[in-house]
């Protein structure tokens, strides 16, 4: 009962956010909005027993990656989007139909493939100890070359953010820039 | 033992090689190689018959596998019997004397080499013909044998008559060797449905030994082999190329064009006789081919004026006597007169050779009065002469008669189309040896006999030509298919008459200048027209040519141009172009169509996986 | 009783939300906020399976998600920034270079 609870409250909670992340016409709305929905979503996984799960999920999404989404916009100052053209219309339509057609199908296909096996949960618990045990015996190599990718993730954040030097006149000459460049970079 | 078969078929293949590849430059030492080779497989060849004569001629086999496929397995090997050996001795000794006396004919000849090189090459292809385990090694040797016999027709190839004699040979081979393959094919697809699918001509001797049906199919293989034998033999409809051929050099024409190589396609129906006695329908074709050869070659060697030509369709009509005799039932009848004819008529060549050596020229009535002035060929010559029109007891009189006797016994009609050419080629060949050497002297400068590397090769082989009769050739190479052939003395001595009367009326109208055919030339005139336009053979290949294939290729060509060429190449590439110019309009260069183009897709592609389910 | 199709309708909804984002949203920026919809959805699928089938594997893979939507997030900023410094704009109509 309670679980039940729980789970709609909290699904509705997900749903209503991210709707609004979608709708809203404030970016920094939608990056808020979508920080709440991260939070019930973290509440959700806590539901299905993946307590380790749900805390690095409140972490790095809401603690790290929303948190740098809401530096950008503030950094770059983007403000509200403009008034909707015709065309964009258009997508607002067609789009709707297609995202309508994906959830039924997304129905029909849920509804082919549950089997009375998968009603009840098992008492698995995604604790710390588990997860971490597999994360370092089984999944060792595919884990060690996430930190491959997150070095490279780094780097390409560095080089394409890099401000180059610009020439005097304020035109941006990639051929010039690369050879007097370096030097003077502050 | 075998090695020294293996031996005797590589060593003008080195030699040949070698001149190719180091000694191109220097003439005397490619001459002396290529003969050295030869001459080095020659007496092997003695030895090989020598140790297997003390064995009883036993038939050894030893084959390599060059390429085996999942039912089939090509092989290429050396087999050593009575047919084979025989053949091995007159391919290497009589080449060699040829070879021999090339290096006195071709002196001062810009290709010396070459010529030796090419001449190699030809009797590595021969000897491969010869020793071939199967059909599949015959027929890379049947067309290897084309090739070296185009390089030496073409042999001066800066003179057009003789570049286009040697394409000629060449395409008109080529048609009957189509014929040769098909059968191939087809008789290794029966070899399956009787068991064991192969080429190998002893295995399928043993197959085909008790064939059960297959009649048809068995006459059509047959017929198809005999086109290789059409083709490479000079046989009616195909003889058109040999008398061309002439145009090479002499000592090819003696060696490749009358001793060898148009020998082959008897060799072959010889060598696969075992498949040939099935089908008599096939030899009754074979054997009145044979004859009708004959008897056309003879009456256009009668007008000829060209010295080599006569001796080109002499060559014809006893290769079409070779071919009725194995139509007839008697392979080693066929094959007793291909020796005997190889001496004779490569004697004939030489000797001709070494005339025109002494006068530059080919045109028998620009001769006359040879007999004092050239000695040693004149009677060689004679000899040759004599052979060939059957005169007792001469080599050619033993192996002609057999022929005679055997067509008397089986085929009437056939025999007096026999008896009748014998008449014509006793009476041709006195026409030419009278006119060149008897009649009065039509030269300007005085000629000289030929060297003695030339003189003698000629006697050699006016020793075999006379006495190729008394080795019992025939009884040696008689095999349990062959019709057992009974001496018959009213058609031997009936044979000779003819000759010898031919031979008496040739000498008084040409020797002798009686104007006995005067009375004739008038109403005859029409036919010694047709026969020096050759039936108008060659005329009617060049309106098959001109018109039928050519518009053929014509039609080809516009097909090719506007369907192929505009239709399907030129149009792929423009309804790319059009599509590509179409579809570009889908890139808006806009994030946001990219995702919706996306996201309908991958909703259609779902839904269509659902539907499918 | 809440079952494993619960949640997967839960995730299939979050995902189709994602999608509309994407394709309405105009700034690069709410884009780039709509993926990380849509890699959620998938995580919840992830982690819903890995309950009901009685497998850590899917929280494991959850995990692998979060580094590659970490990585995605910072490359994609580092984008827009570089956009926006060139084209002052995140107006996806107007950059439209890739047109034919």
């Amino acid at each position: 009962m309670n679980e039940a609870f729980f789970f709609y409250l909290f699904s509705g909670l997900t749903l209503l956010a991210a709707l609004y992340v979608v709708f809203t016409k404030n970016p920094t709305y939608a990056v808020l909005s979508l920080v709440a929905a991260m939070f019930s979503l973290a509440i959700l996984f806590v539901l299905l027993h993946a307590y380790f799960i749900a805390v690095v999920h409140v972490l790095v999404y809401a603690g790290a990656i929303l948190v740098l989404f809401l530096f950008v916009v503030m950094l770059l100052g983007v403000g509200r989007e403009e008034p909707a053209s015709k065309s964009q219309r258009l997508y607002r339509i067609f789009g709707g139909f297609v995202v309508v057609g994906f959830l039924l199908e997304i129905g029909l296909i849920i509804k082919a493939v549950s089997s009375s096996a998968q009603e009840s949960p098992t008492i698995l618990a995604g604790t710390i100890e588990a997860v971490g045990k597999l994360l370092f015996t089984e999944y060792f190599l595919p884990f060690e070359i996430t930190s491959v990718l997150l070095l490279v993730g780094i780097v390409g954040a560095v080089v394409l953010s890099r401000r180059e030097q610009m020439p005097a006149e304020g035109q941006y000459l990639p051929g010039k820039a690369a050879e007097g460049g370096r030097s003077k970079q502050v | 033992m075998l090695a020294l078969g293996w031996l005797i078929l590589f060593l003008p293949l080195m030699a040949c090689l070698v001149i190719a590849g180091t000694t191109l430059k220097h003439e005397k030492i490619s001459a002396w190689i290529a003969c050295g080779a030869l001459s080095l497989s020659f007496i092997f060849s003695i030895i090989l018959f020598a140790v297997l004569a003390a064995q009883g001629f036993p038939t050894l086999q030893s084959t390599v596998t060059i390429l085996p496929l999942e039912h089939l397995r090509l092989e290429f090997g050396v087999l050593i019997d009575r047919l084979s050996l025989i053949m091995l001795l007159v391919v290497t000794g009589i080449g060699s004397g040829i070879f021999f006396y090339s290096m006195g004919y071709m002196k001062e000849d810009k290709g010396y080499s070459r010529y030796f090189a090419s001449l190699s090459l030809f009797a590595f292809s021969m000897l491969g013909i010869v020793v071939s385990t199967n059909f599949f090694q015959t027929f890379i040797f049947w067309e290897l044998v084309g090739v070296s016999s185009y390089l030496l027709i073409g042999h001066w190839y800066q003179k057009d008559e003789a570049a286009d004699a040697g394409k000629k040979a060449f395409i008109t081979t080529r048609v009957g060797d189509v014929g040769f393959l098909i059968g191939i094919l087809f008789l290794s697809s029966l070899s399956a449905t009787l068991g064991k699918q192969t080429l190998d001509f002893q295995a399928l001797s043993e197959l085909l030994g008790h064939p059960a049906g297959h009649e048809f199919i068995l006459t059509a293989i047959c017929l198809l082999v005999f086109c290789g034998v059409l083709g490479k033999s000079a046989q009616f409809p195909l003889h058109v190329w040999l008398p061309d051929a002439m145009e090479g050099p002499t000592p090819v024409s003696a060696l490749i064009h009358a001793a060898t190589m148009v020998a082959a396609g008897v060799y072959l129906l010889a060598r696969v006789y075992f498949l040939f006695i099935l089908s008599p329908t096939a030899l009754s074709v074979i054997a009145g081919i044979g004859a009708f050869t004959a008897l056309i070659a003879a009456t256009m060697a009668l007008v000829q004026p060209d010295i080599k030509k006569i001796l080109a369709y002499s060559t014809l009509s006893q290769l079409g006597y070779m071919v009725m005799a194995a139509g007839l039932g008697s392979s080693s009848a066929a094959m007793y007169h291909l020796v005997t004819h190889a001496f004779f008529k490569a004697l004939l060549f030489l000797g001709a050779g070494s005339v025109i050596h002494a006068l530059h020229t080919q045109n028998i009535l620009e001769m006359g009065g040879l007999f004092r002035k050239m000695p040693v060929t004149a009677w060689t010559f004679l000899i040759g002469f004599l052979a060939l029109a059957g005169v007792y007891p001469l080599s050619g009189f033993w192996s002609k008669d057999e022929i005679l006797t055997l067509a008397f016994t089986v085929n009437r009609p056939l025999f007096w189309i026999g008896a009748g050419t014998a008449f014509l080629t006793a009476f041709y060949m006195g026409r030419l040896f009278f006119t060149v050497f008897l009649s009065e002297p039509k030269w300007k400068k005085e000629p000289h006999e030929s060297p003695r590397v030339m003189t003698t090769p000629l006697l050699l082989l006016a020793f075999f030509a006379a006495t190729g009769g008394f080795f019992g050739l025939g009884t040696f190479l008689h095999s349990h298919y062959d019709q057992a052939i009974a001496w018959n003395f009213s058609v031997v001595a009936g044979s000779l008459t003819l000759s010898l009367v031919a031979i008496l009326l040739s000498y008084l109208i040409y020797a002798l200048d009686i104007p006995l055919l005067k009375p004739f030339e008038k109403p005859f005139s029409p036919v010694a027209g047709l026969l020096i336009k050759k039936y108008y053979m060659d005329d009617l290949y060049d309106v098959l040519v001109k018109y039928v294939q050519q518009n053929f290729a014509g039609l080809c060509d516009l097909f090719e141009r506007v369907v192929v060429v505009k239709g399907m190449v030129n149009g792929t590439a423009q309804l790319t172009g059009w599509a590509g110019d179409r579809l570009r309009c889908l890139q808006t260069g806009k994030v946001q169509f990219y995702a919706f183009a996306f996201s309908a897709g991958v909703t259609l592609i779902t839904l269509f996986w659902i539907v499918l389910r | 009783m809440i079952t494993l199709n619960h949640y997967l309708i839960l995730s299939g909804c979050l995902f189709a939300i994602g999608m509309y984002g994407i394709i309405t949203r105009r700034n690069a920026l709410l884009i780039l906020l709509s993926v990380e919809l849509l890699f959620n959805a998938a995580n919840l699928s992830f982690v819903a399976y890995a309950r009901y089938l009685g497998d850590l594997t899917g929280q494991v893979f959850v995990f692998f998600t979060m580094v590659v939507a970490a990585c995605e997030v910072a490359i994609g900023l580092a984008v827009a920034i570089l956009l926006f410094r060139t084209r002052e704009t995140l107006n996806t109509d107007e950059i439209n270079t890739l047109k034919w």
